[in-house]
């Protein structure tokens, strides 16, 4: 849907492209056609008043941060949040174009095609990195195809039971779990994601024998909490609202620190297990990108996702805050493929990871 | 949130400014396919889903929702017109509403038709309403065996209930459910018939596939027609019907609304079969049926008003079960998935502005509809004269464009396209596409639960039995398989005597 504009013969990186334009835009304060309006006024004026070449301080025009979802969805939000607190501080505008398609991996895909100039970006979970690349053959390597600019956001993770349960703790319902094998039943999010990872991992500890029924969301599984269909459930984000209406308790967040939204409620580490969420919102580029403008943006966004606008941003669509750096996202991928790799055999899922991850 | 302060929280999301844009802009692009007799609701709800991707979500559906419900308006002005159905939902109104449009009394029947309309619709406004709340909160307890017994009982109605031949509906319905098994599978995470092809791992989507099956297959359908309907060179005065007219069409409505919105709430019944039955049973209470298909009022009342009932009613399955009772809320129900909302019995607590934000602009809708609809039928008209060289290949570019950009994916241009032609060719063999979609969108939700039942049971199909709104669902299924056997040996036995 997108329309090159124009391009310059001898400017090469003045093709741009610009978003179509979408009726809602008009309503959710989207400047896309203000964008639109001035990237052409500016690729008619500016080859007439500079025929030699000057290259401002990178970023001299937009940047654009692909996303492989559609939007609306959580990967979306979080990336708009992100990239409007971040145009203030490079001083340019950051325009996030939707790519959907093969559970994320297009998007990636459709990076590594574009210059490496930092121009082009793009937003994705870290699952598509390393938990869909090993279902699914991907057109490029988990490790080595990017370099990852920053690790920004990760939705809420944790374990639920119904308001009116019996167990107060995880310890409570663990300690139940093992006087009565093969009586407690619970939710995930379905066979190979995270929230099931979690619950493998509690039960291998301890040698639990419990009923697994897999759903296709968090808001299924939640569905099935309430109706007494299954003694607790691992979800994630969708549990906030439910847990600040006291409709459900939360007994554990699965994350390496507590929640801000629920300071009282341990992690799963403290409680014992080695596990936490490996879906991370990043922002990454192809790996052959000049290293100072990598550095460059990873200031920038670091920068941004301190912004109070940023915070309220992230807090109105139940996704939680993260800050990892490039190095400490890039040793965070490879740690969880591993954890990843592991469980996804031990499940039957896949036999063997689908891509090599470098 | 009861009934009253959801409304009124539902009318201050309606009359936001966006929103009464989209609901208006949905009612007119609905009374306009309805008008038009190349495509009818689904296939406008298809190929205008993609373009609601940046709209908030209640926005997005409320727009929906005002096509389907002008739809069933502007297909009215058609029938009566020319005597084609706009769309498949006013094809009873041809009999009686051309036949009077001949009399001389195009008002009076166009006019019975947008109050009937509007009447009905309002009526199963208000049961939507208050049905939703208590329905969501009993649905709470339906888990994986009651889901699985109530869609199995969906099925049955919607092969029970199936216009044309059962046995095709059947073998619709199983082709639907088949083609759903594309893609990951929902328990174990494990391929299944996608071939490798990356394209596949997540199924077919359900747009292209209803673009292909009810925008493109309707066009390619009609390229056979040569014959260009005569519109009926009327003075259209009177748009209200006199006193003995409404006398005699009261009763009409009242029946035609109580039909339409018991049907609209059963799987695979909607709005066109409940046009089919109330007019059906005007004919046979009616003390003068031999005026019927002569320009009985009664006649396009009746079915005028089962249909709009049939469209409000039929939210009220989808909003608070889950379950689309029919083709046109399948697509709707794909329309709140990809806008990463699952309906079900959580959403009205979860996503209160959606369902009560759709509900109020839905009443709105409807008094939009009644206003303007009259004074627009002259431009309807003109609308009607377009040459089908223009109106076809616009409407095949909107079916291609809205293949595309729901994935930006070529693949699906494929699939719209084979399915365009697959739908082409069901119609030529006199197979309905209905039930192929609704096992296609029910269908995983089918199997999912049969497997999650049998996980907790680990494994015994006791658990069927043991549950009291399984049990009975399952026995309403076995009367509905057994009635059609037992006539059929009754039958013959008669015969033999």
């Amino acid at each position: 849907m997108d329309k090159i504009i124009d391009s310059h013969p001898e400017a090469p990186y003045t093709s741009r492209r610009v978003k179509y334009f979408h009726p809602g835009d008009m309503f959710v304060k989207n400047n896309h056609w203000l964008i639109a309006a001035i990237a052409a006024w500016m690729l008619v004026v500016i080859p007439l008043i500079s025929t030699g070449e000057v290259r401002a301080a990178y970023p001299d025009r937009s940047i654009i941060i692909l996303v492989g979802f559609v939007p609306g969805g959580s990967m979306d939000l979080s990336a708009r949040a992100l990239a409007k607190s971040a145009e203030k501080i490079l001083g340019q505008p950051v325009i996030i174009e939707n790519k959907p398609g093969g559970t994320g991996t297009v998007a990636l895909a459709a990076l590594l095609s574009q210059k490496p100039d930092g121009y082009t970006l793009c937003g994705t979970p870290s699952s598509v990195l390393i938990r869909v690349s090993q279902f699914q053959k991907v057109p490029f390597k988990p490790f080595t195809s990017f370099k990852p600019i920053i690790g920004f956001a990760e939705p809420q993770l944790g374990i639920v039971v119904k308001k009116d349960a019996p167990w107060k703790t995880l310890k409570d319902l663990v300690a139940d779990a093992a006087k009565h094998p093969g009586k407690i039943k619970y939710a995930t999010t379905g066979v190979g994601s995270t929230t099931q990872a979690a619950v493998d991992e509690i039960a291998a500890g301890h040698k639990l024998q419990m009923i697994h029924i897999p759903y296709k969301g968090s808001m299924e599984a939640l569905t099935a909490v309430l109706g007494g269909h299954v003694e607790f459930a691992s979800l994630t984000s969708e549990l906030i609202p439910s847990v600040k209406a006291g409709q459900t308790r939360l007994l554990a967040v699965i994350s390496e620190k507590r929640s801000p939204k629920f300071l009282d409620v341990p992690t799963l580490k403290e409680l014992g297990y080695n596990f936490a969420n490996d879906a991370v919102f990043a922002i990454v580029a192809p790996s052959d990108i000049d290293l100072a403008i990598a550095k460059k943006i990873e200031e920038a966004f670091a920068a941004a996702t301190k912004s109070r606008e940023y915070l309220d941003a992230l807090d109105k669509i139940n996704m939680l805050p993260v800050y990892y750096d490039g190095k400490a996202f890039d040793a965070f991928l490879r740690y969880h493929w591993k954890v990843i790799n592991k469980n996804l055999k031990s499940t039957g899922a896949i036999k063997e990871a689908a891509t090599l991850p470098e | 949130m009861d009934a009253l302060n959801g409304l009124f929280y539902g009318f201050s999301v309606a009359f936001e400014f966006h929103n009464l844009l989209l609901m208006f802009a949905g009612c007119l692009l609905g009374t306009l396919v309805g008008v038009l007799p190349g495509i009818g609701p689904v296939g406008a709800i298809s190929i205008l889903l993609p373009l609601t991707f940046q709209l908030p979500t209640a926005g997005a559906i409320i727009m929906l929702a005002g096509i389907y419900n002008g739809a069933m308006y502007g297909g009215s002005t058609t029938s009566i017109l020319i005597n084609v159905p706009g769309e498949t939902a006013s094809v009873m109104t041809c009999l009686d509403g051309y036949a009077m449009a001949r009399k001389g009394q195009a008002g009076a029947a166009l006019g019975i038709a947008v109050f009937g309309s509007f009447i009905a619709g309002t009526v199963g406004l208000i049961g939507l309403q208050l049905i939703a709340g208590p329905l969501s909160t009993l649905a709470l307890k339906f888990g994986p065996p009651e889901y699985f017994a109530i869609i199995l009982l969906g099925f049955t109605f919607i092969v029970y209930l199936a216009q044309r031949s059962m046995n095709k509906a059947v073998l619709m319905a199983l082709t639907g459910i088949t083609l759903s098994l594309i893609g990951l599978d929902p328990i174990t995470s494990q391929q299944r018939l996608t071939f490798g092809n990356i394209n596949l791992f997540e199924g077919l989507g359900v747009a292209p596939v209803a673009i292909g099956l009810f925008g493109l297959a309707e066009v390619l359908g009609n390229l056979e027609k040569t014959a260009s309907a005569k519109i009926l060179n009327v003075k259209i005065k009177n748009m209200f019907p006199d006193k003995s007219q409404w006398l005699q069409a009261k009763w009409a409505i009242v029946r035609g609304t109580v039909i339409g919105f018991f049907l609209g709430i059963l799987p695979g019944g909607g709005p066109v079969l409940s046009t089919f039955i109330s007019y059906g049973v005007e004919k046979r209470v009616s003390k003068h049926p031999e005026q019927f298909g002569q320009g009985a009022i009664e006649g396009v009342a009746a079915p005028e008003s089962a249909n709009n009932a049939a469209a409000s009613t039929s939210f009220i399955p989808l909003m608070t079960l889950g379950i689309p009772p029919n083709v046109v809320l399948a697509v709707l129900f794909g329309a709140f998935l990809i806008h990463g909302i699952t309906p079900g019995p959580m959403m009205m607590t979860q996503h209160p502005e959606i369902f009560w934000g759709v509900l109020a602009s839905m009443y709105l809708g409807n008094v939009i509809l009644l206003i303007l609809n009259l004074p627009l039928i002259p431009l309807w008209v003109q609308i009607l004269r377009i040459p089908d060289k223009i109106l076809y290949p616009l409407i095949i570019l909107f079916c291609l464009v809205g293949a595309y950009s729901i994935n930006n994916s070529v693949f699906d241009i494929g699939v719209m396209v084979l399915f365009g032609i697959i739908g082409y060719l069901l119609k030529k063999f006199d197979f309905e596409a209905a039930p192929l979609i609704l096992g296609f969108v029910l269908g995983p939700m089918f199997e999912v639960n049969l497997r999650r039942s049998l996980l907790m049971s680990q494994g015994s199909f006791g658990i069927f039995v043991e549950r009291p709104i399984a049990i009975v669902a399952l026995i309403i299924c076995v009367i509905l398989i057994t009635l059609p056997i037992y006539q059929a040996i009754r039958n013959k036995y008669i015969v033999k005597r």
